[in-house]
């Protein structure tokens, strides 16, 4: 199960992202907050196409990759379908990929002012120049996150005001006012 | 009445100290100088060259004899990334891209980038390349198989295929810190395509998940052809 986010981990400490990288800190906070299983086995790789095993004689198929969008992601109708053709995901932890999307998306500049993105700054979104990129965060877990993992792992990657989930945020209001 | 001739075509501003020239189309200050982009002039005499802007940002000499050759598009950025983009992943991962190119067929293209390795396992950290959707060399071990943190950088020069009967070639080296760089063939893994490049990616991947490689200072440049 591939969980994309927006931007990258807006909290990890300057020390540890020259030690670690934000992907290296990311799999540390994972571990240590018992959040899921990441797959690390080297014959697996999420592509857009799909989950491949890769071996010394090929790869073959194992299934279509399934995906959960981070709330800030699914605001701007942002899918799978919107990456280009042979996207490589790997797998366990990626941080802060630049991704050029097929298409432009009209929401991205007002999207761009809520989270973590490298050139939230003064830019003109209206150049395709900067219109078609986006910049994601994304692991790869071996089974589906509970609820509770899931947000935690949210909360890490977007940030303590990221966007939540329509029903937590019908069930629990005091979550949803971060 | 007989007026020398600059006398309405040159003037300086006594306050600010520009000078324009030419009814004012165009100007010396202290820290620029600009003037009006328009069509070629006219051949200068023998031993002068005109400078003049046709287009955009093009600067463009002209000799006595009409040659014309372009000054400011030599050597073209393309486009970069500047942050940083990190990964633990053991299978390849597009990890650093520089996209919204429009790089036509035929155009010599140089695109590098910085990479980095952490520590955490006596494991490599390896990088490839693709442009659009085709990855022409898969990712390779640029450091040794330690546990130490390593510096290095990567690189492609090749050309935009214009024919389907030249789509190989190209150089793709890597290496990191007290290491010897390697290079190898760019169109190793697939070919070049034969089509405008819209995006140009490294592709990364660690032999182990406990040790992050980092990759930035991503930068794409385009060489005239003519």
């Amino acid at each position: 199960m591939l969980y994309v986010f927006a931007g990258f981990p807006p909290n990890v400490s300057a020390e540890m992202q020259r030690l670690k990288g934000h992907a290296g800190a990311t799999r540390g906070f994972v571990i240590q907050h018992e959040i899921g299983l990441l797959a690390e086995d080297k014959s697996i790789q999420a592509r857009k196409e799909g989950v491949f095993v890769i071996g010394a004689q090929g790869e073959e198929q194992l299934g279509s990759l399934q995906v959960v969008m981070s709330p800030a992601l699914e605001s701007i109708e942002f899918t799978l379908a919107d990456f280009q053709e042979n996207m490589a995901f790997g797998n366990a932890v990626t941080c802060n990929a630049k991704v050029a999307m097929i298409s432009q998306k009209p929401a991205l500049d007002r999207y761009r002012t809520l989270v973590n993105d490298p050139i939230k700054g003064p830019r003109d979104f209206r150049d395709p120049k900067y219109a078609r990129n986006i910049w994601l965060s994304w692991c790869l877990f071996q089974h589906k996150l509970p609820e509770f993992a899931y947000l935690k792992l949210l909360r890490w990657m977007e940030g303590d005001n990221a966007m939540l989930p329509k029903e937590v945020m019908i069930e629990c209001p005091v979550l949803s006012e971060g | 009445m007989k007026y020398p001739p600059f006398i309405g075509k040159f003037r300086t501003c006594l306050r600010c100290g520009a000078t324009k020239i030419g009814r004012g189309t165009s100007t010396i200050t202290d820290n620029y100088w600009e003037h009006t982009v328009a069509a070629a002039p006219a051949n200068p005499s023998a031993g002068l060259v005109r400078v003049y802007t046709p287009s955009g940002r093009a600067v463009t000499v002209r000799d006595s004899a009409g040659a014309t050759s372009d000054l400011a598009t030599g050597l073209t950025r393309a486009g970069g990334n500047t942050t940083e983009a990190t990964t633990t992943s053991t299978t390849s991962v597009s990890l650093i891209a520089t996209s919204s190119l429009s790089i036509t067929t035929g155009i010599p293209v140089h695109a590098m980038c910085m990479l980095r390795k952490t520590t955490g396992a006596a494991a490599t950290a390896s990088v490839g390349f693709m442009v659009n959707a085709v990855e022409l060399t898969a990712p390779v071990a640029w450091t040794n198989a330690d546990n130490a943190a390593y510096v290095g950088s990567s690189s492609a020069l090749f050309q935009s295929a214009a024919n389907v009967d030249y789509t190989g070639g190209g150089i793709f080296e890597r290496g990191g810190q007290g290491q010897t760089a390697t290079i190898t063939e760019l169109a190793n893994a697939n070919l070049i395509p034969v089509a405008t490049l819209t995006s140009v990616t490294f592709r990364a991947l660690v032999g182990s998940a406990s040790i992050t490689m980092g990759a930035d200072e991503m930068q794409v440049y385009t060489y005239a052809v003519a």
